[in-house]
């Protein structure tokens, strides 16, 4: 037992020492305080409650430190989320609705003159203006010299992949990881906005079901409508939201809401089931 | 809620619980709680789960819900409308939650509300020279994602140190927005200090009640953490504050028995960690998890326990910790994160009741049981008192998520970075052994935790 847990504690410490990054040198700009480090049962004296949506998508650790320039002061804020896709979740839930996304890291957004936030690998980088203000030049000029100088690559996770290519509108993926349409049963979804024609719709996918269709299908019991169709769909009726159908396929759960009519849901959920 | 249901809500969301196991309970506290499976009820049963009771705010004269609505993981505004519709009126959220989404999805629900009938507040993080124009940027922007005309109540976020209060940009800011009509009421939210330099939420929040000009603040409040709180409460009684409560509960029993043939959730991950690790078949693993589970001294006091007041679920015990702190007519409102509908379905019934006589007794068995285990979150009380710096609360937490939560391995290495860790406590006079208020006994409690992280 004993020999066991020493292999693990040196097999984490080497995996520790395979991960580790330096805290970002940023040129012109001068460190003004030691680099802060929170994890899991921390994080919470740093930002308060929400802390929560972090360790919901998966948090592990969190460096952070203060920078000035002339009169400009900003917080460098760097989640490690653990993986790509964690980090997608939370850098997406923390991006603004309007947003112009950059090609720095997987993907960054400068919200002159107060904030900066870039994906990168498994890390959310968080840029807060605290005096002074985030042009957008030097908003990318920031985020250029932390890409360059975290470990990963610069690609987005490749579980998109799976949702159809056709009529997606392009940057309005999400990955929610609980609490989808908050409803508890749908968890671990990615998710895309369409457009065909007239109609506008949300495609979902549950990430969990590629190898495990059958339990995740099992949870749609009490409520949900079953339809008589060659692939099995199922209906249900959601609070303010309108009716959402799901279909279990051989590549797994997918599911559709936003739109009005069944019949729309059911072509939708057909079509996808073809793809 | 039928039996099945309660099964599910009390197999998801374990983490969010304090489970007691090996003498350890820790500080991490459980506001967002109920992980639930099924989702919305729409029969009638439900429908007339409504908000019955209401108590003025202090001063500000508004009659808000006796349990409102926390915002930390709100990511659809569905839910704030399903809240309304069933009479929640007090809704918290803050600029830092999902970086502001949180305010937007609650500005998006607004719009399908009477906004006169509801009370918003939202809390913006203070910076020691923040300047009145500063803060005033900040409030436009939580303004503009609320997209409401008015806010009720504007908060200094997580304030730690009583010269806070005194913060003249903050107060600057604010006499202007309220003057402008903007902004109605201030407040503030505390959840204790973080280190020796700051000050305990108690000191703080009776200064901000006694200070005149704070009309609201929300403090960490639940019957196993009540004595700071009780103070605070009182001040603010006198001088006319309202009070709203976050992590309303120290935890939930974790009682769950083995059985073999119907594993919950987390003793699956068990089983399957000691089939993969040690290679034992399933029956062996099952047997090994249950003579582990079933050794421990406190799962057989929690056992006698919940058998002593037909305890069923976890759920059932969280309720009462819930009703405990509603039912104090001088604490206004309890901030509950709702992410789904099946959470405010079953806690939607609360509203207005009042603890039985055998729940109370309950409440005050299980704290003189378990009152000198439980380690508060927040307390600082016995770090002066070790000469070692050995970060006491800390190690308990993490001795939680070995047992508790099953993050042996996260746990172990967390322990290992530590510098000053409970090594030190084997050869030392242990001036700590009294330092605790609440009667822990500080060395022993740490050794037990070193045995636990620790591979000697």
């Amino acid at each position: 037992m004993q020999r066991i847990g020493k292999t693990i504690i040196l097999i984490i410490f080497f995996i520790t020492l395979l991960t580790a990054y330096e805290f970002p040198v940023i040129e012109g700009w001068q460190q003004t305080d030691a680099v802060q480090i929170y994890t899991s049962d921390n994080l919470w004296n740093y930002i308060n409650g929400a802390a929560d949506g972090y360790l919901d998508y998966g948090f592990v650790k969190l460096k952070t430190a203060r920078f000035k320039k002339d009169t400009n002061k900003i917080t460098i804020d760097i989640y490690n989320m653990g993986n790509k896709l964690n980090a997608f979740g939370i850098y997406v839930a923390e991006r603004a609705d309007q947003y112009t996304p950059l090609r720095i890291g997987a993907e960054s957004t400068i919200y002159p003159p107060s904030e900066a936030n870039m994906l990168k690998d498994r890390f959310y980088v968080f840029v807060r203006c605290r005096d002074g203000e985030i042009t957008n030049e030097m908003g990318k000029a920031i985020l250029k010299k932390i890409s360059q100088q975290l470990p990963g690559d610069s690609s987005l996770p490749q579980e998109f992949g799976i949702l159809p290519q056709t009529n997606r509108v392009a940057g309005s993926e999400k990955y929610i990881k609980k609490d989808f349409l908050s409803m508890a049963q749908l968890a671990n979804v990615i998710l895309a906005d369409y457009e065909q024609g007239n109609m506008q719709y949300q495609l979902f996918y549950f990430i969990e079901s590629l190898n495990n269709a059958d339990k995740i299908w099992s949870k749609f019991e009490s409520k949900w409508k079953e339809l008589q169709t060659e692939k099995p769909i199922k209906l249900r009726e959601i609070p303010y939201q309108g009716t959402i159908g799901v279909i279990k396929t051989t590549r797994g759960v997918f599911g559709v809401t936003e739109l009005e009519k069944e019949a729309q849901i059911v072509e939708i959920l057909k079509s996808v089931a073809e793809h | 809620m039928d039996k099945k249901t309660e099964d599910q809500i009390k197999s998801q969301g374990r983490r969010d619980f304090f489970k007691i196991g090996g003498g350890l309970l820790t500080g991490s506290l459980a506001t967002n709680f109920l992980g639930a499976q099924n989702s919305v009820s729409k029969d009638k049963a439900s429908d007339e789960k409504k908000i019955i009771r209401y108590k003025k705010l202090g001063r500000t004269g508004f009659k808000a819900s006796d349990i409102g609505m926390g915002t930390t993981r709100f990511k659809h505004p569905n839910i704030a409308r399903f809240a309304y519709d069933h009479g929640i009126n007090y809704f918290d959220t803050a600029e830092g939650y999902h970086n502001g989404e949180a305010e937007k999805n609650l500005g998006k629900a607004l719009k399908h509300m009477d906004r006169n009938k509801v009370f918003i507040t939202t809390k913006v993080h203070i910076d020691e020279n923040d300047s009145k124009e500063k803060i005033i940027q900040k409030f436009n922007a939580c303004q503009k994602r609320l997209d409401t005309e008015y806010i009720d109540a504007l908060y200094m976020h997580g304030v730690n140190r009583v010269d806070f209060l005194d913060h003249q940009g903050f107060h600057a800011a604010t006499k202007k927005l309220r003057q402008e009509e903007r902004l109605k009421f201030i407040g503030l939210s505390c959840h204790g200090p973080h280190n020796e330099k700051q000050d305990s939420m108690e000191d703080v929040l009776c200064a901000a009640a006694e200070d005149g000009r704070f009309d609201l603040m929300l403090l960490v409040y639940n019957f196993m953490n009540s004595k700071a709180g009780d103070r605070i409460i009182k001040a603010c009684k006198e001088n006319n504050v309202g009070t709203t409560a976050m992590k309303t509960s120290p935890g939930v029993l974790n009682f769950e028995p083995v059985d073999p043939d119907n594993l919950t959730k987390s003793q699956e991950k068990i089983v399957e960690r000691l089939q993969n690790i040690k290679g034992y078949s399933r029956r062996r693993a099952i047997r090994s998890m249950q003579s582990t589970l079933e050794d421990k001294s406190e799962l057989k006091k929690i056992k006698k326990f919940a058998k002593k007041y037909e305890l069923q679920s976890e759920l059932e015990f969280y309720k009462t910790s819930i009703k405990w702190v509603i039912s104090n007519p001088d604490l206004h409102s309890a901030c509950i994160s709702f992410n789904n509908f099946e959470q405010l379905n079953a806690l939607l019934p609360l509203s207005g009741t009042e603890l039985s006589y055998l729940e109370k007794r309950s409440l005050e068995e299980y704290n003189s049981i378990f009152n000198s285990e439980y380690c508060r979150h927040g307390c600082q009380e016995c770090l002066s008192r070790c000469s070692n710096n050995v970060p006491v609360n800390r190690i308990m937490r993490y001795a939680y998520y070995f047992q508790c939560q099953h993050r042996e391995k996260d746990s172990m290495r967390k322990y290992y970075k530590l510098e000053n860790n409970a090594e030190y406590c084997t050869n030392c006079e242990a001036p700590c052994v009294e330092a605790c208020p609440y009667d822990l006994n500080v060395p022993v409690n740490l050794l037990k935790a070193h045995d636990l992280l620790s591979l000697t």
